[in-house]
């Protein structure tokens, strides 16, 4: 999966970023509204909108857009 | 973009949010957005046991909906004493309209439910009776310098009790002593001016202990509340905050056919309407009931029907399984002419403003008349299935009262009365004559515990008879009515007819030999009574006693309160230079001039404290 606009919609929403400028190496560095209470919006808004559970241990290493397309591709994957 | 597009589009936004990500992107937008036109600013300080920073989008959104920007501090979690004990703290600064105190016993001493036991429930008593001693010591802290109004969260009850499933089977149990705790809080909070419970446990039980709060987010931030439950938390806290700055509407407009009962009355008669024990019957009686719920709370309810009138009477007379009847009715509109007409005649006829009126119709084009023709009256989007109708009704927001006041509770009656006194005054042609035979008798006293509730109330929702429509809180009022130099005054109003309740507010401070008048209000339901008068000599005569040779009133006018434009010339005052603002300002010299008490209306001063006697 490359970075498709529902994901790019779902990160800007939570983050406050342009959608068109998000990259796969955008993380917490890059992304300065990326803090840790925002980080928990994201990964409930990740959540709703991917029908998706991740388990407590995992929360903390969805740290990049690329982890989090990598993790999202094992859920849709066939 | 205007700043008018702006408030619509974001308006917009908050009502068709329903992802956690449009909540965030509304939020934000609402951050960074300038002015917004017709939507009120409040700011909310968070003082709780847990971390609530992740609601604030939920919150603000929710706020939205209902027409506030609600700006958010929050306290680092767990801290109660340290913001308020601190004056450089950034809370003082951020000087907030609303302090929410939310602190969780299990957050407190994590001890008291899961080892509720293990001191037979004495830790968990403790810890609560603490809990609310700590809240009033914040509170009493909090009051030396802002009159914030005070929301304190109940305690919930968690999905898993104590004693397990027969927890409810011990008496001492914490299933009954939570419960016995939140009320005692909610004593202690009605003793305390501006502190109004916020029902956290009714939140929680309302959307299911089970679920309510997502053990991966406790573990990782502290967060007490699941991830879909946030919008439900926005939500309810949202509402409480609105019902706190805004009076409830107060009349209740219904249609009838297919709202009251199944079916058309016109076309099916009598025999024919859906209304009984039997289903489909049952849930439009079971709506009545909820209807009248209303009533007893102090809501007025009205009818605004096509038909004909003699057809709707008879249900109302004849039908046996009507709950609703024609007494419980202030006015009742049955034509064929469009609804925001007849919508608009109830509130003249009952002497409101339009925006006092809730319209509840089944009908979705009746429901756009009235939007584009009365759009003061607000609509309650009534669900296509009769069997939701009870929850819009109810979870509509409204009706949300901080307080039901013994005034809320004979509201009907008092119309009732008031028809009465018309039919009355009809018989006579001299006014002074009308006036005795009503036997009126005025109790006047100052601002007490028991009084000031009421006294708040109408300080918020009366517009018309309002010289100054100042709308001091609780708080204010009663910091207010605690200093030497200002009387805070009500005065109680029955006649032949009944009790009237508490119908006028006086607030006069004096200082150096003159005495202000900060505010002067009436409830319209006793207009040309003299009552107005006689609140001003009981004002005056207490003016007096303080030491002042002037009185000096103003009159700011609003686009309601036109009727009080003539009030103090009518009692004698001179027309002196009116406030900076705007506004006519007069004044009456007291060592020439008085106001008398008028003599058709008795005299009795209050037995009630006033206010700084007890504290």
């Amino acid at each position: 999966m490359t970075l498709d606009a529902r994901l790019r919609g779902v990160l800007a929403d939570t983050l406050g970023v342009d959608a068109g400028k998000l990259n796969d190496d955008d993380s917490p560095r890059t992304i300065p509204g990326w803090d840790s209470v925002n980080h928990i919006q994201l990964i409930l808004a990740l959540e709703a909108e991917y029908a998706v559970q991740f388990d407590p241990g995992e929360i903390a290493d969805l740290n990049s857009v690329q982890a989090i397309r990598r993790r999202l591709d094992r859920e849709t994957a066939p | 973009m205007s700043e008018v597009d702006g408030a619509g589009t974001l308006m917009q936004a908050a009502a068709n949010a329903s992802t956690p990500a449009d909540y965030l992107r509304t939020a934000r937008a609402l951050r960074e957005s300038g002015p917004l036109p017709g939507i009120r600013d409040l700011r909310v300080a968070v003082l709780a046991s847990h971390s609530m920073q992740f609601s604030e989008p939920y919150l603000a959104v929710e706020g939205l909906r209902r027409g506030l920007r609600l700006s958010l501090l929050f306290a680092p979690f767990g801290q109660l004493e340290q913001p308020l004990l601190d004056p450089e703290n950034p809370l003082w600064q951020f000087n907030p309209d609303v302090v929410l105190i939310a602190f969780r016993p299990e957050d407190v001493d994590p001890d008291v439910i899961r080892r509720f036991h293990a001191t037979g429930g004495d830790q968990f008593r403790q810890v609560m009776s603490d809990l609310g001693s700590r809240i009033e010591a914040a509170v009493r802290r909090l009051r030396e310098r802002s009159h914030a109004a005070v929301l304190v969260a109940n305690a919930a009850l968690p999905s898993q009790l104590p004693f397990g499933l027969f927890d409810a089977n011990e008496p001492g149990a914490l299933s009954h002593g939570l419960p016995q705790a939140n009320a005692a809080l909610a004593a202690r909070a009605r003793g305390l001016p501006g502190v109004s419970v916020w029902d956290y446990a009714g939140l929680v039980a309302a959307h299911g202990s089970a679920t309510w709060t997502d053990p991966r987010l406790w573990a990782l931030g502290r967060i007490a509340v699941s991830g879909p439950n946030q919008v439900h938390l926005g939500r309810h806290l949202a509402r409480t905050i609105a019902a706190l700055v805004r009076p409830p509407a107060k009349v209740l407009v219904l249609d009838l056919d297919h709202t009251l009962w199944g079916g058309v009355i016109g076309d099916d008669g009598l025999a024919g309407i859906e209304l009984g024990d039997d289903y489909p019957g049952s849930v439009f009686k079971s709506f009545q009931r909820a209807v009248l719920g209303l009533a007893d709370r102090g809501i007025l309810l009205a009818v605004a029907s096509k038909n004909s009138p003699e057809t709707v009477a008879q249900v109302f007379r004849e039908h046996p399984e009507m709950l609703l009847r024609e007494k419980d009715l202030v006015a009742s509109h049955v034509n064929w002419g469009p609804k925001s007409r007849s919508l608009l005649a109830i509130a003249e006829e009952l002497n409101l403003g339009a925006d006092a009126l809730v319209f509840f119709d089944d009908n979705p084009v009746e429901r756009a008349e009235v939007r584009a023709n009365a759009p003061a009256v607000a609509v309650i989007e009534v669900p296509a299935d009769p069997l939701r109708y009870e929850a819009a009704l109810l979870d509509s927001g409204f009706f949300d009262q901080v307080m039901i006041s013994e005034e809320d509770r004979g509201r009907t009656t008092m119309y009732h009365q008031e028809r009465e006194r018309k039919e009355l005054a009809g018989q006579f042609t001299d006014l002074s004559d009308f006036l005795k035979s009503l036997e009126m008798r005025a109790v006047v006293g100052r601002a007490g515990s028991a009084s000031l509730g009421r006294i708040a109330q109408l300080v918020a929702k009366t517009n018309q008879f309002n010289l100054t429509t100042r709308r001091h809180d609780e708080a204010t009022i009663a910091g207010m009515a605690g200093q030497p130099d200002y009387i805070v005054a009500w005065l109680r109003l029955t006649d032949r007819f009944g009790d009237q309740g508490v119908v006028a507010v006086g607030i006069v401070a004096v200082e150096a030999g003159v005495a202000r008048v900060d505010t002067l209000l009436m409830s319209c339901r006793v207009m040309n009574r003299q009552v107005e008068t006689a609140l001003m000599a009981y004002l005056v005569e207490g003016a007096r006693q303080l030491g002042a040779e002037q009185m000096v009133g103003v009159y700011l006018p609003t686009r309601k309160n036109g009727m009080v434009e003539g009030f103090y010339p009518g009692l004698g005052f001179e027309q002196v230079e009116g406030p900076p603002g705007g506004g006519l300002g007069y004044r009456l010299d007291l060592r020439s001039g008085d106001v008398a008490w008028p003599g058709v209306i008795a005299r009795e001063d209050a037995t009630d404290p006033a206010i700084h006697a007890r504290s």
